[in-house]
């Protein structure tokens, strides 16, 4: 039977299915094209970053126009799925992309780097998120995983004249290399065990062998496999203690790149964290019989040793090492990229709270609208540090932004909206953001009676205090201080008109986040390939939803 | 979606347009180019009296006689909404007033006037900016007040801090850094629990209509364990009694006021301060009722620390602002006493504190701000024999300490009067044999009987001794306010005019008396004509009282609380303008 599938050619409906991964990487080829026609080293290439936008601006588009069609079972003999959980990281991803790439042309040519591939490399590596997301077996998601890692890598080198930037492009890269090779062991330990690559197949079998008393040998194998997929999810959205990469990197790369990295890298690795947990580690069976009966989970709850454990220990210590170290820092992109380990704790904390029973499935709805929050607030905030940057004179200390928001009011008022998004002060994107996670936290703690969540959310909210702190000092700096000398202005019509989408953005999310909401409620609940226990969860959220929206939901996980 | 009406049948909708009012003043200075200073200045000026004029409106249509319904704290009245916010988390905007609420609403839009005209010369830099941020902080701070969803109160309460944080910082004197991000910073901690909290509370009010609701009305009919009551209160009052600020959570206080200009610590004091004692008020205390009976003799405790330690601080101040910075931190003791204690005086007189004070504390911030204008100096010893060379400054400066000393026949003297006198007869102060059991097996183990011996054993003094002591410490406040205002306004303003700078400052020019003047009797008509001011309160006053007795009695502390019939001569029983259209039929 599966011989036979494997020959019969994909549907032509399902070709839809890969049109959010194949459109960046396509354009990245017209890019190559028009490159060649390139005349003169000295005229600018600006217009090849605006094809590039046009290219993930239509991936947006289709993003949108897919989400009314999305399909339960996955498509190119289960390797992908098309569900409005990957069309909206695809989206969150190429929106990142496009803002990144509308700030980049001005920061290249005054670096001397002008170049296609820049561009191509945002663009292949969107095209490798697209994948990632959709994925439905691990043997698509690692392929995907490396499409999207290893353009990230060269752009992190890109400046190649520059010592911190090849510093931190080798860093990453090994690293990074590394920590993908213990993936692929974990996944082949998996394979091992279960016999099987597909992400639905391994769930049940795992579970199957984890409650068969004849096969309790496999168990350890599993564990360790599980945990080895996790160490390299924990990498890419940099979680401590897999954070050492963080700084170095986002210091070193060219700064507008650092924005996609810091936002569209983390967000298209939680996406299959949360899909790989839940569909393939989210089952729970029953061992034993009559009196002795036992229930089995992967997911370990608060110290059964399952992976919520693990998240814990990663939300806790990256919620105290990111934000107490990121006090500690005088440059600007050290301290956001200590930030970034900060926002990945409380991102977790969401995960914790969603992750805890198949019940609370539907607050990982926190997790992604926090995830979109982060993503305006800190491509904003890397945005602006790169608005000023110039070859051989780099704003990036604290002292380097004395005064600017006096002398440039605009930019100033958007960095301070940033900061007091990253922050979570209302009324601005993160704040809902930070107060979603918080929510789930909570209220998963009272329905569970387990204190945890709570101490979780309240250590969560101390550690935010001193996130406050270090982001104000960036006001500090903009509004309380006098400047010695001017600063050069640099009227990039894209770079200002990408600052002041994530601006709005940020503010439009803290003022009116109902839509936004809805949407990654939406996401969540049309996730594909999830447990029976969970898929019971989704149909629930879904009726409510409907009833809550008055309308009845059309699209989405009709076909039959 | 249906349409948008945001007032309660036809009326106009008062509070969204008081509230939002001072946006519009934003937009005007947005287009106007920072080079005109004059036009900026006029038009946050203009801003300001317009809102002040639509307040006198919510005075107006505001009907006294409203009491809350048996089983509500509170009765709202002149509500805007209640209006799907943010459907996916319940959230409403719904903002309606009280009693309670209407006089804050009132001093505020009354000092932001006065405020913005104080800066006219203060001022010179980034004007712009300076009265945008003036403006924004007007909308929170009224935002904060009339809100009746707590997660919209939470919004406009966050709001506040950005641009006071600003002010403090940008136009503040040499330390105003360190200040800024004190102030912020220890505010933001307080909140943040507290949203923990509210976030709990929010998560017991799905049971009975289904989705969950950030309405104040529907928070309040949350019942909650006593355990879970005083985890909650702990996080309420914090945010609240940093905010007030209560004694030990005092220190950034005097710092900010000190590096503040004139304007911020006007409306610092004058208006902000009353948001912690307001928040308790109006959240902490109703939503969480039995555990409030076991923190009470404790918060009277410390707001009694706090009116004796802070005049002792005020009095060895050197510096005019750390010392008026000093005494509201003594003054707000007495108010957070008052509220604590439970008895119709003492609310009054603690709801009355917090009027008089915006007013005289406002006014000694202005006056102050007037002397360092001309001396660039805030030193004491730099002063001394002012009243001869301003003697019209002198006369209205002198009114004003006299109120805030609490001189009969000014503001001053009502509130603290009606305070002590409600405290001393409080029961709900008392250290009751069942209050300290409640420690005991809340302290899980760790018994605070220790804490229980160093106060006079119950039974040989009774209970009610508590609340006598308490009332007489209190008291001495009375005596150390007057030593350390009248003993600094000797200093300034009389003594031998022995340094040369001071012998040329010239007297207020039309300007300050514009805005002094109208501080001024204003502290003078609400010494001598409390009624006006406190009729209005009289229901929303004693509906509260009433709720809370019911809830004490309830947690098994009946008659803790102290209700009794208001005077009807007391109250009026229609609103202004009801009564207006009686008076031409």
């Amino acid at each position: 039977m599966p011989t036979i599938a494997l020959l019969t050619p994909p549907a032509w409906a399902e070709f839809a299915g890969i049109l959010p991964g194949l459109i960046p990487a396509l354009t990245a080829l017209v890019l190559i094209l028009l490159n060649v026609f390139h005349r003169g080293t000295e005229s600018p290439r600006d217009y090849l970053a605006y094809v590039a936008s046009i290219g993930l601006g239509l991936t947006l588009v289709t993003c949108w126009v897919l989400w009314d069609d999305t399909l339960t079972r996955p498509i190119f003999h289960g390797t992908l799925y098309l569900d409005r959980f990957s069309l909206f990281f695809t989206g969150l991803c190429s929106a990142s992309g496009l803002l990144a790439m509308l700030m980049s042309p001005r920061f290249l040519r005054s670096h001397g780097l002008d170049r296609v591939e820049y561009y191509m490399l945002i663009l292949l590596s969107v095209s490798g998120m697209a994948f990632l997301v959709q994925s439905a077996d691990l043997l698509t998601f690692f392929v995907a995983f490396e499409a999207m890692s290893i353009p990230v890598y060269c752009i992190a080198a890109f400046m190649r004249r520059d010592a911190r930037s090849a510093e931190a492009g080798m860093k990453y890269f090994i690293l990074g290399a590394f920590s993908a090779a213990l993936m692929l062991y974990g996944i082949a330990m998996l394979y091992g065990a279960t016999g099987t690559t597909n992400l639905e197949v391994i769930g049940e079998t795992v579970i199957g062998l984890m409650t068969d008393p004849a096969s309790q040998s496999a168990n350890g194998i599993i564990m360790l496999g599980m945990l080895l997929v996790l160490s390299g999810f924990a990498f890419k959205v940099a979680a401590a203690p897999f954070h050492l990469w963080t700084p170095d990197v986002y210091n070193g790369s060219p700064t507008p790149s650092v924005g996609f990295m810091a936002t569209a890298v983390k967000a298209a690795a939680f996406a299959p964290m949360i899909r790989v947990l839940n569909t393939a580690f989210g089952h729970v069976g029953q061992m034993g019989a009559g009196e002795a009966v036992q229930m089995i989970s992967l997911r370990g709850g608060f110290y059964g040793y399952g992976w919520i454990d693990v998240l814990l220990v990663l939300a806790g210590a990256s919620m105290v090492l990111g934000n107490l170290v990121a006090i500690t820092q005088s440059n600007v992109k050290r301290m956001l990229a200590y930030s970034s380990i900060a926002h990945a704790g409380y991102i977790l904390v969401g995960f914790i709270a969603s992750g805890a029973e198949a019940d609370f499935f539907l607050y990982h709805d926190a997790v992604l609208f926090y995830l979109v929050s982060y993503t305006f607030g800190t491509l904003g905030a890397f945005g602006v540090l790169a608005y000023f940057e110039r070859q051989g004179r780099s704003v990036e200390t604290y002292d380097d932004l004395a005064g600017l928001g006096w002398q440039f009011p605009t930019i100033g008022l958007l960095m301070g909206t940033f900061m007091f998004s990253s922050a979570g002060i209302p009324p601005t994107a993160g704040f809902v953001g930070k107060l979603y996670v918080f929510k789930s936290a909570v209220d998963v703690g009272q329905a569970t009676g387990d204190l945890t969540f709570i101490w979780l959310a309240v250590l969560a909210v101390l550690t935010s205090v001193a996130g406050v702190y270090y982001y104000l000092r960036v006001l500090v700096s903009m509004y309380m201080y006098e400047r010695d000398e001017e600063l050069e202005g640099v009227g990039h019509p894209a770079a200002k008109f990408a600052l002041v989408v994530c601006g709005f953005f940020s503010l439009y999310l803290g003022i009116l986040p109902g839509g936004a909401m809805d949407m990654s409620r939406q996401a969540v609940i049309d996730m594909a390939g999830a447990p029976e226990s969970i898929q019971e969860v989704q149909q629930d959220g879904r009726e409510a939803l409907q009833e809550r929206l008055g309308v009845a939901d059309e699209g989405g996980a009709s076909d039959e | 979606m249906e349409p948008l009406s945001l007032a309660n049948g036809d009326s106009f909708p008062w509070l969204t347009v008081l509230t939002f009012g001072p946006m519009l003043g934003v937009l005007a200075l947005m287009l106007v180019p920072r080079e005109q200073k004059d036009a900026l200045r006029n038009i946050a000026l203009l801003t300001t009296l317009g809102v002040f004029v639509v307040s006198l409106g919510i005075y107006f249509y505001f009907d006294p006689s409203v009491v809350p319904a048996s089983g509500e704290p509170f009765a709202f009245q002149l509500t805007d909404g209640p209006v799907d916010w943010i459907g996916a988390l319940g959230i409403q905007y719904y903002m309606g007033i009280d009693g309670i609420s209407l006089w804050l609403v009132l001093l505020t839009t009354f000092l932001m006037p006065i405020t913005v005209y104080s800066t006219y010369s203060a001022v010179e830099t980034h004007v712009k900016e300076y009265m945008i941020c003036l403006l924004f902080l007007q909308t929170g701070m009224i935002g904060a007040l009339v809100s009746l969803d707590v997660f919209l109160f939470y919004i406009f309460w966050e709001m506040m801090l950005i641009p006071m944080y600003l002010i403090i910082g940008v136009w503040g004197s040499d330390k105003r850094v360190y200040a800024a991000v004190k102030f912020f910073l220890y505010t933001m901690v307080g909140s943040l629990l507290m949203l923990i909290g509210i976030l709990y509370v929010y998560f017991q009010t799905g049971d009975a209509s289904g989705g969950y609701s950030f309405l104040f009305t529907e928070m309040a009919a949350v019942d909650l364990t006593f355990n879970e009551q005083i985890w909650l209160f702990g996080a309420f009052f914090l945010a609240f009694a940093i905010k007030v600020p209560l004694f030990p959570f005092h220190t950034w206080l005097p710092l900010a006021h000190v590096q503040a200009p004139t304007a911020g610590s006007v409306i610092l004091a004058g208006v902000m301060l009353k948001m912690g004692t307001y928040g308790l008020l109006r959240y902490a205390f109703p939503l969480f009722p039995a555990a409030l009976k076991a923190y009470a003799p404790w918060i009277g405790i410390l707001a009694v620390i706090g009116v004796v330690y802070g005049a002792l601080m005020a009095m060895v101040q050197d510096n005019v602002k750390s010392l008026v910075a000093y005494s509201s931190i003594s003054h707000l003791g007495f108010c957070v006493l008052g509220l604590v204690a439970m008895t119709p005086q003492a609310l009054a007189g603690g709801l009355y504190i917090m009027l008089a004070h915006g007013i005289s504390t406002g006014g000694l911030f202005l006056a102050v701000g007037i002397l360092y204008e001309r001396r660039h100096t805030k030193e004491i010893s730099d002063f001394g024999g002012i009243s001869k060379s301003m003697p019209i400054f002198a006369t209205l400066f002198m009114v004003i300490v006299f109120a805030s000393a609490g001189l009969p026949g000014l503001n001053g003297f009502v509130g603290e009067f009606l305070a002590l006198l409600g405290t001393a007869e409080s029961h709900f102060l008392w250290f009751t044999g069942s209050g300290a059991a409640v420690f005991t097996q809340t302290g899980g183990g760790y018994s605070l009987e220790w804490a229980m011996a160093a106060l006079p054993a119950v039974d040989q003094v009774g209970p009610e001794m508590t609340a006598y002591v308490l009332a007489v410490v209190a008291a001495t406040g009375v005596i150390w306010v007057a030593c350390y205002l009248l003993w600094m306004w000797r200093r300034v303003m009389f003594g031998p005019l022995d340094k040369e700078e001071n012998r040329v400052l010239s007297d207020l020019n039309t300007r300050e008396m514009v805005y002094m003047i109208p501080v001024v009797l204003m502290a003078i008509f609400m010494g001598v004509f409390p009624k006006f001011f406190l009729g209005p309160m009289e229901p929303s006053m004693h509906g509260f009282l009433e709720y809370m007795a019911a809830e004490q009695k309830e947690a098994g502390f009946d008659g803790s609380v102290v209700v009794q019939e208001p005077d009807d001569d007391w109250t009026p029983d229609q609103s202004p303008a009801e009564k207006m259209r009686e008076n031409n039929r």
